[in-house]
């Protein structure tokens, strides 16, 4: 794989092909990761229009990409996703006053956790959480950044991240026992000691 | 049930493993969108409409 984003100074000094080249490496390189995050938050014609945005941004902003792409490159497409959702949510405002929205339904914008679905108690435990704590774990547990950079996603300190997707885990995981209180404990299928006693 | 299995259950639930894409990019609609992308950037940094609400090539 050709390296990146190397030596990269000031923009105006680039060659408009050597920028090209390297948004052509950056797209090659993370786009499915980006496509792959969109995807689960948007339908696929938004995600594919949030993957066109962020790279313009990229192409824009090049020399601020940093070296490691990744968590800047979601940053930008969660920032575009929201102004999707609210452009959207505007949209089908307009149509409802229009008469041409048939349910009051419309409005909710797609969520990570409708993609779980409601056939799942954990789609229902997610959707419990409040949008931030939500995005913190996806972004680890789905997207599969570190706390690091995540909290670049998330634009705070490594180590706020790192205690509040703590909390995010432990209240998940209380509503998955107030949701499944009868629910096979999975230690016992492995034989993990039990805690506490 | 631990925290670590709740995350080993999120992480099983992943809807899209970004593997499945990884050739996406060279596709007609990954390039199409490439094509759009430096087309847009071409323009120079102030001649870049983001979020302009247009699709595909124009």
């Amino acid at each position: 794989m050709r390296p990146i984003l190397q030596g990269i100074g000031n923009e105006e000094a680039l060659l408009t092909s050597e920028r090209s080249e390297r948004l052509k490496s950056l797209y090659e390189t993370y786009c499915p990761r980006v496509l792959a995050y969109a995807l689960r938050r948007a339908p696929w014609e938004d995600a594919e229009e949030a993957v066109a945005e962020t790279f313009i941004v990229a192409w824009r902003r090049l020399p601020e990409v940093p070296d490691d792409p990744i968590p800047w490159l979601l940053a930008v497409a969660r920032r575009v996703l929201a102004n999707q959702r609210r452009a959207n949510a505007r949209r089908k405002a307009l149509d409802l006053r229009l008469g041409l929205a048939p349910r009051p339904e419309s409005f909710v914008a797609p969520d990570p956790a409708d993609e779980v679905g409601a056939r799942m108690a954990l789609g229902d435990a997610l959707q419990h959480l409040r949008e931030w704590d939500r995005e913190a774990l996806l972004l680890v547990a789905w997207d599969g950044l570190d706390n690091r950079q995540a909290a670049l996603v998330m634009n705070c300190s490594p180590a706020s991240f790192a205690v509040r997707v703590h909390r995010a885990r432990r209240l998940l995981m209380q509503r998955l026992q107030e949701i499944e209180p009868n629910a096979p404990d999975p230690r016992a299928r492995v034989g993990w000691p039990e805690e506490g006693r | 049930m631990r925290t670590e299995d709740v995350m080993k259950r999120l992480e099983a639930a992943n809807p899209i493993d970004a593997s499945d894409l990884a050739n996406w990019p060279a596709s007609d609609r990954g390039q199409e969108i490439l094509r759009r992308v430096v087309s847009a950037g071409s323009k120079g940094p102030r001649g870049v409409e983001i979020g302009n609400g247009s699709r595909g090539l124009h």
